[in-house]
């Protein structure tokens, strides 16, 4: 319902040339632009190429009766919505009429026909036809701005939620939509083409003053200009709006000739607020998540130790496409004699999860340090949680490496135990015991010998345990691919690349070799 | 996605004892549901019990669960409830024995082991 200057243009169709020329000039003085066809044929191609808004048709045709023109442009989705009337020369009886109505006609006019029942009939028809479609555009629109309140709110970049947003503005005003917002690494702007081709592009550039646009009406505002410099030379509606004052504007521009009415600025304005919020939403998820990986990267050992007789590869792999951050951590300390070696997971995915992490591995550090064995590290750092962070549940496996003895002494709380590789094959170490916060009695310590070239690897859970793998398969798995004298660093990159790809939580990954 | 159903019943056999009947996928987005499930039997329950909590329809315990069957271990060790926990499947039976779970808690293989255990 953009152009309503266009007038009406009605397709007449009757094979009686007298009819024709009577009908079309009345419907031509009364305004009404008209096109002409002698035959159901030349009625059913003029419908395609001319798209008539109401369709005068005579019953009785030479080619083909009008009830079946009717049914065909009835059953075809392209002219279903077309109005149709029908106008019988021959007298009729009340069977003929109940046909043609019932075949999908919308008016049944026997002739004599009076010129002012006529038009009169034709502008009810026409009425009728405009409301439906003003509703089923509206129900439309809706049923679009609903989906793309969904769409935004599930975005996980602002790249892809502008872009979203002015696809969908497209798809309900049409024409070209330019969206805009500026995100904390810059500008994010989207343009859909009247074609609808969307093109993303970001950069450093300040967007523009709200002021500059909308004066000073209150925001979100919904304003015509007579051009927009970013969206294109010519008048433009456009929604400006942000969430809270503090905070970056969303910017959502269309042609006003695609939203010239009110009803198009209220939607617009929907369709603005449902994009600032979810920008908002987004940027308040990408904060807390870029401080959890930082605060959680700072807890982690900056560097490895330099160990003579031992390499070693660490890694750690935040989740992937996750807002919140878990608590693995690892752990690779030198001390007098020996090396303390461990991996674990604070239950749980928070910064506080990260912090708990934090201060245990410092617990460890110090119990470590103090020379006490593997299981006394382990009550004490159960007795820290349990005192300090009752309810932070964590797996902890710990192991003292003497490489002079060629040794190592290895406690588990909870924690999937270490893999063992030489030149004998793949196995866990069969190490268990409760985790650290459940207060309960710990089982001894286990030794086991490394031999030179002997491999060990400590992984988390991220790694192992999947939706669709099990621990034990997940543990498994990872026994198998695991080759005793690969290089550590191209294991550990092989282990992301075949087991952490998608991987919900975290990762964290310890391999060493006694050389 | 696999949901999270928790429903409790009355223990057979037993004067004031509960079966909690867990089902689905126990993990972070679900853990609240079985933290939920817990406290209403342990409010329930006549100690000493027993609070049978049945994870032989669980498909996958993360460690959030277990932690949550931690806490619950505690509780019901102040308030002298018998925790019986059923480990009826090859995943979760695993996991408990790798997070040590097995050395404290009492785990039984089946629903009718666990009801027939005195204490």
């Amino acid at each position: 319902m953009t152009a309503s200057t266009e007038p009406t243009t009605i397709l007449v169709v009757d094979d009686v040339e007298a009819n024709r020329y009577l009908l079309s000039s009345w419907l031509r003085r009364s305004g009404y632009r008209v096109n002409e066809a002698g035959t159901g044929a030349a009625a059913l191609s003029a419908m395609a190429e001319q798209q008539p808004d109401l369709v005068l048709l005579d019953v009785n045709l030479p080619d083909m009766s009008g009830l079946e023109v009717c049914a065909r442009l009835k059953a075809d989705p392209l002219t279903a919505t077309v109005p149709i009337i029908h106008v019988s020369a021959t007298a009729i009886e009340p069977e003929d009429e109940a046909r043609g109505l019932t075949g999908g006609a919308d008016a049944y006019l026997p002739e004599p026909v009076d010129p002012r029942v006529l038009i009169a009939t034709m502008e009810a028809v026409l009425r009728y036809y405009r409301a439906r479609a003003v509703a089923e555009k509206l129900a439309a629109r809706l049923t679009e701005l609903t989906r793309l309140t969904r769409a935004v709110n599930s975005a996980t970049t602002f790249e892809a939620l502008i872009a979203v947003a002015a696809q969908g503005a497209a798809a309900m005003f049409g024409g070209a939509v330019t969206a805009m917002t500026a995100t904390p690494l810059g500008q994010v702007r989207a343009t859909v083409d009247p074609a609808g081709t969307t093109t993303v592009d970001t950069s450093v550039a300040e967007p523009p003053e709200p002021e500059m646009i909308v004066g000073t009406a209150l925001l979100p505002a919904v304003v015509a200009v007579e051009n927009m410099p970013w969206h294109g030379p010519r008048p433009t509606t456009v929604f400006v709006g942000r969430p809270k004052p503090s905070l970056a504007t969303v910017y959502v521009a269309v042609d006003t000739a695609s939203a010239p009415q009110d009803e198009d600025r209220q939607l617009l304005l929907h369709l603005g607020q449902a994009t600032a919020l979810a920008c908002e939403g987004l940027r308040a998820r990408s904060e807390e998540h870029t401080l959890a990986v930082t605060v959680q990267h700072s807890l982690l050992p900056r560097e490895n130790p330099t160990v003579q007789g031992l390499s070693l590869a660490t890694r750690y792999v935040p989740a992937a496409q996750n807002v919140e951050i878990g608590g693995d951590f690892y752990e690779v300390a030198e001390l007098d004699s020996r090396v303390l070696v461990a991996v674990g997971d604070v239950v749980g995915h928070s910064i506080q999860a990260a912090t708990v992490m934090g201060e245990l591995r410092h617990a460890l550090r110090a119990y470590a340090i103090e020379g006490h064995d593997t299981v006394t590290i382990l009550d004490r750092l159960d007795a820290v949680v349990r005192r300090f962070h009752p309810g932070w549940h964590t797996t902890m496996c710990v192991m003292l490496v003497d490489l002079e003895n060629g040794t190592a002494e290895i406690a588990n709380a909870g924690h999937i135990p270490p893999l063992l590789s030489d030149a004998d094959g793949n196995r866990y170490v069969d190490v268990a015991g409760p985790l650290l916060g459940a207060g309960w009695p710990r089982p001894a310590s286990t030794h086991v010998d490394l031999r030179p070239g002997t491999m060990i690897l400590l992984v988390t859970d991220g790694i192992v345990e999947r939706r669709d793998r099990t621990l034990l398969d997940g543990m498994t798995a990872i026994q198998e691919h695991v080759t005793h004298d690969a290089d550590l660093e191209v294991l550990c990159d092989s282990l992301l690349a075949r087991f952490g790809q998608g991987a919900k939580d975290d990762i964290a990954l310890v391999a060493l070799r006694v050389q | 996605m696999d949901e999270l159903r928790v429903s409790q019943e009355h223990a057979d056999g037993t004067d004031g004892g509960v079966v909690l009947q867990v089902a689905g996928e126990v993990d972070l987005a679900t853990v609240a549901h079985l933290k939920e499930g817990l406290a209403t039997a342990e409010g329930e329950l006549s100690p000493p019990g027993p609070l049978v909590i049945n994870l032989s329809e669980v498909t996958f315990l993360a460690s959030t669960g277990l932690s949550a069957l931690v806490a619950c271990h505690e509780r019901c060790q102040e308030a002298g409830v018998d925790l019986r926990v059923v480990a009826g499947n090859r995943t979760i039976a695993h996991s408990m024995q790798i997070t040590g779970l097995t050395q404290t808690l009492a785990v039984f293989a089946t629903l009718e082991d666990a009801l027939g255990s005195a204490d």
